[in-house]
């Protein structure tokens, strides 16, 4: 036994991993090499999580072919053809019906700015010109973030205002600062029915001393409708 | 994939016909975690489910077949549905009294599917032939005899794509902790 790491011991890595006959002496040496002992240690963790998801995965597609009917069977249907009026957009490709809907709706929001300048106050005579209380609110227009916000010590809750209709959802969506707007997010919540968000602890350490995170509020269909901006920078 | 983002319709009704799994994903997972949720709640989380995975049907690549693609989906949505539920969300319900009484740990079930989540991703990684028998292995409950049936390999080469799959599991895993081992 010299406690040396070598080929010998990868096969008995091997025949550990499959299942081989591995007599104590093997064993034995495996343990007192401390590259074997640290990878078996590791082979270890991975079988176990292996194992782990395996059989939960298993006994939950067991349940679900032995399952007659469940809760919202009725709704993948409407749901699927209702966003399918809308296809799902390509992540990463070449980004030009992404690039195009957006100059779309920028030059729709610049339209409707001067349309609402130049008409706006003819339209309404009976209100008193310039007052707020004169501008009807849309779904998605008073949303808020409120942290994190500018420095803060670390990164832990998202939190924002704003009026949820019924049968909406907020998503919160984390980037660089300096990311396009169609590049893949670094974090995405999924469609959340309150005012705060909390990525794992993982996920949070992950992310850069900067961000750039958005909230949007998604209609039943999926479709945003609003949303609001905020960057953040660890002090 | 292709056909339902191009909008052929018999695509989108063989979609349908797929994702009929997701509400028996959704109650079957609740049921494993003791029935936090009440339908009305489960429900929403079919909803939640079947939006995200509309959301994110581009980045379905087809390593893994598309009902366990989505099973991963319910199990985030559910587990983030109960939690919610835990930090008392606006609506509660009935089968509250179940998390506060602590039958179920949120927490650590939250931490088992982040750490399920980590395999998955890895797997991803693994060649397809690498990825198939370690499937078969622990997700399928197959034996080496039995693997190297189905495929029609030797046994000897089945251990060796298994062996060499569960290394760069692990390399994987390391690398996504952020381990360092020297």
């Amino acid at each position: 036994m010299t406690g040396k790491h070598d080929a010998k011991h990868e096969e008995l890595l091997e025949a550990f991993l499959t299942g081989e006959p591995v007599d104590d002496a093997a064993r034995s040496e495996l343990e007192s090499c401390p590259t074997c002992s640290a990878e078996l240690d590791e082979l270890r963790g991975a079988l176990d999580l292996l194992d782990d998801a395996g059989t939960q995965e298993r006994s939950v597609f067991d349940a679900m072919r032995a399952m007659p009917a469940a809760p919202g069977d009725q709704r993948v249907g409407p749901t699927i053809h209702g966003l399918a009026e809308t296809p799902p957009s390509r992540p990463g490709g070449s980004g030009r019906p992404g690039r195009l809907m957006l100059v779309g709706g920028l030059l729709a929001i610049a339209a409707a700015v001067l349309l609402f300048v130049l008409i706006g106050p003819l339209a309404d005579p009976g209100s008193d010109g310039g007052s707020p209380g004169g501008i009807i609110l849309g779904p998605g227009d008073d949303l808020r973030c409120v942290g994190p916000v500018g420095p803060v010590e670390r990164y832990d809750v998202f939190r924002w205002d704003g009026e949820l209709p019924a049968g909406h959802g907020f998503v919160v969506e984390v980037r660089r600062p300096d990311a396009g707007v169609l590049d893949d997010p670094l974090l995405e919540s999924p469609l959340l029915a309150d005012h705060e968000w909390t990525p794992t602890e993982a996920r949070l350490s992950a992310l850069p001393a900067a961000i750039l995170w958005r909230v949007s509020l998604r209609d039943e269909s999926g479709r945003r409708v609003g949303s609001s901006e905020a960057q953040a920078s660890l002090r | 994939v292709e056909a339902v983002i191009t909008r052929r319709a018999d695509a989108v009704v063989e979609l349908v016909h797929r994702l009929g799994c997701v509400p028996r994903f959704v109650a079957a997972r609740n049921k494993q975690l003791g029935s936090p949720l009440a339908a009305t709640d489960l429900e929403d989380v079919v909803q939640d489910s079947l939006v995200v995975v509309w959301t994110k049907l581009p980045r379905f690549h087809g390593r893994t077949s598309l009902e366990v693609w989505v099973y991963r989906i319910c199990c985030y949505e559910l587990l983030n549905a109960v939690r919610r539920r835990g930090r008392g969300g606006r609506e509660r319900r009935v089968s509250d009294e179940r998390l506060e009484e602590g039958e179920i740990d949120v927490d650590a079930e939250w931490d088992r599917n982040e750490r399920h989540e980590h395999l998955y991703e890895a797997l991803d990684r693994l060649t397809d032939e690498e990825r198939q028998i370690v499937r078969m292995k622990h997700f399928d409950n197959l034996s080496f005899t039995e693997i190297s049936q189905e495929l029609a390999l030797s046994s000897n080469t089945a251990k060796t794509r298994y062996y060499r799959g569960v290394r760069r599991l692990t390399g994987f895993l390391r690398a996504r902790n952020g381990g360092d081992r020297s």
